[in-house]
């Protein structure tokens, strides 16, 4: 059984609980331990960073600590926070001053950051340790026929220099790591230019219409393409795409629980009626029948 | 290795305005080694297979900012970007566009008029103190008539001198296309890069970059400037000290904007965590309302925490301190 450190996030266990109720089904269903981490701050989310850097730097170099005690990999299932942890880990990693300054204020708390632990990103753990080989076993309910849009987000990849080691080395241009899991559900991929633009999360509260023009050109986009449904891997995408949503119908889902329906999971244990943009009767017209052949 | 040959699909965007009404694609097989840029192939088409192939270039060292394209969507310096790493990443075929779409004069080169004239709105020049000129400071043993100009000041604007204006940040920016009055990241840099000179006067220039539907607020952070920046420059990292630099000055002090920061930073003081139901109360007071039917779509899908002490992280008490210690 492998083992990890889930860094949960905020957005999971305030607006968007059925990724934090999927991944553990999907971990629990493919033998992956999740070490939740309870004691862990928010990241700052890109925002407290414009407040106080060094503050939001000693609050996560604080939450590696928990993943470093556990001498565990910390894994993040939130764009934002996978770009914030890997900046402040990079940081510390790289400026031994700025890392002495830093436990300095930790030692207070009898903590010290070794850098021992490395960010990284659910969609990347179940690609590169888990494999595709087990990911295509589980599935009971090949979703043959399904036309599935990937919607990266922009926070998933950059910046790269800074990423790549969490996240595959995918080119923030040209990423295929959901195609990759789309296919091998059984589903067909629906790749098309704007699945790695930014869906405007960041000014949703005070700029609501820049975020809902990016959503709309979005999920117009996808839909152009003839996609029926849409994956994200990010809650904070995920939130907008949905808030934002207008008229378009299009259901959007998290990877997992696209997963979950090819494992024949339960609604219930992959959080569906959480979703805004899910209507079940809908949602199962889309989907095939189960079956247990698939290679 | 560095002599090997090999080939290259490149598919051009061409548009001549005089023949063509639409743009269209014109496919090109070329050798390349692996010291080749881009631009050299660029160079190869004009010499040797069509002399009306049309592109911006000059330096071919990365100082001009001419030759700015989009390949696979990716804006790059063509004088700057070796081919075998452009196939890397992107396979065989490269499909190689203008850096803006719709703003074409012909084939690769585009009217880059709006990206100038929001330079221009920065004022994009010192404006230093008026002295009595060099001959006095000539005459004089005093330093009288010298702006003087530190170490220590020059660190402060970090690297944001270096842009070369190539347009690759401005271009990839997804605000720009919903949101055309935003002055976007090479011009907000530029801000950046006087309004932290000591040696500058001119005031005004934090009103403009604070102006709502111009200004950084706009920006949406998705680092996308950073990610094309070929100075490596981090606009993003500029445009994020510019937010700090209004939260902590006293001449602005309210807004949704800085109530929103503000506002998470006291969250997180609470709880450790966020909760974005009282975020957004103090962040958008009585424009909350606006947001009240979304609210409910969401209370009814269980997406909203009534609780203001959830989530509460449950090291809340050592965050606390840790925040107040580092205030």
């Amino acid at each position: 059984m492998k083992r990890y450190a889930l860094y949960p996030g905020c957005n999971p266990k305030m607006a968007e609980p059925e990724l934090l109720k999927s991944v553990h089904t999907i971990a629990t269903h493919l033998n992956i331990e999740l070490i939740e981490l309870d004691k862990v701050s928010c990241c700052g989310g890109a925002h407290l960073q414009d407040k106080n850097p060094f503050q939001a730097l000693l609050l996560n170099a604080r939450n590696f600590t928990y993943a470093e005690r556990l001498q565990l990999d910390m894994v993040s299932i939130c764009n934002t926070c996978q770009y914030v942890l890997s900046e402040a880990h990079h940081r510390l990693t790289n400026d031994p001053e700025v890392k002495r300054q830093i436990n300095l204020r930790l030692r207070s708390q009898k903590r010290r950051f070794q850098g021992t632990s490395r960010p990284r990103n659910f969609l990347y753990v179940l690609l590169e340790d888990i494999g595709r080989s087990e990911i295509r076993r589980h599935v009971v309910r090949p979703l043959t026929g399904l036309r599935v849009a990937p919607f990266y987000g922009c926070h998933l990849f950059s910046p790269r220099e800074i990423q790549k080691s969490s996240t595959g080395n995918e080119s923030p241009w040209s990423p295929t790591s959901l195609e990759t899991i789309i296919g091998d559900l059984g589903a067909t991929p629906v790749s098309y230019p704007k699945k790695t633009q930014c869906c405007g999360f960041h000014s949703s509260l005070y700029q609501p219409h820049t975020s809902a023009s990016l959503v709309d050109t979005i999920l117009s986009e996808a839909e152009s393409f003839g996609a029926d449904l849409m994956i994200t891997p990010c809650p904070l995408c995920h939130a907008n795409l949905e808030a934002f949503s207008g008229s378009h119908t299009m259901p959007v889902l998290y990877y997992q629980q696209l997963m979950g329906l090819a494992y024949d999971l339960s609604w219930k244990q992959l959080g569906l009626h959480h979703n805004m943009s899910v209507r079940r009767r809908s949602l199962e017209n889309l989907l095939p029948p189960v079956s247990v052949h698939f290679s | 290795m560095a002599n090997k040959v090999e080939k290259a699909t490149l598919l051009i965007q061409r548009f001549d305005p005089y023949t063509d009404k639409t743009p269209h694609f014109t496919e090109y097989v070329l050798e390349y080694r692996r010291n080749d840029q881009l631009l050299d192939l660029f160079n190869r088409i004009k010499t040797d297979r069509d002399s009306t192939f049309s592109y911006r270039r000059s330096c071919r060292h990365g100082i001009c900012g001419s030759c700015a394209v989009k390949v696979n969507g990716k804006p790059i310096l063509a004088c700057r970007t070796p081919v075998h790493e452009l196939i890397d990443e992107f396979g065989p075929t490269l499909t190689v566009t203008p850096i803006d779409t719709e703003k074409i004069i012909h084939d690769l080169v585009i009217d880059m008029d709006e990206f100038w004239k929001k330079h221009d709105k920065i004022s994009p020049f010192l404006t230093p103190q008026q002295h009595s000129g060099p001959q006095s400071s000539l005459q004089g043993s005093s330093i009288q008539g010298e702006t003087l100009f530190f170490d220590s000041s020059s660190a402060s604007l970090g690297d944001a001198d270096y842009c070369i204006q190539c347009g690759a940040c401005y271009y990839v920016c997804p605000v720009i296309s919903v949101q055309p009055s935003f002055l976007g990241p090479a011009a907000l840099t530029k801000a950046f890069r006087f309004i932290n000179d000591p040696r500058d006067t001119q005031s005004d220039r934090l009103e403009v970059v604070f102006q709502p539907q111009e200004g950084v607020w706009e920006c949406i952070k998705c680092l996308k400037c950073t990610e094309v920046c070929p100075k490596h420059i981090d606009p993003f990292s500029k445009i994020s000290r510019l937010h700090s630099q209004v939260i902590l000055s006293s001449q602005y002090t309210s807004g949704s904007r800085i109530r929103h920061t503000k506002g998470f930073q006291l969250d997180l003081l609470l709880n450790g965590m966020l909760n974005e139901l009282p975020l957004a109360l103090f962040a958008l007071r009585i424009g909350f309302i606006k947001m009240a039917i979304r609210g409910i779509r969401m209370l009814f899908h269980g997406k909203v925490v009534l609780n203001p002490f959830k989530p509460r992280s449950k090291g809340y008490k050592q965050i606390r301190k840790l925040m107040r210690d580092s205030q």
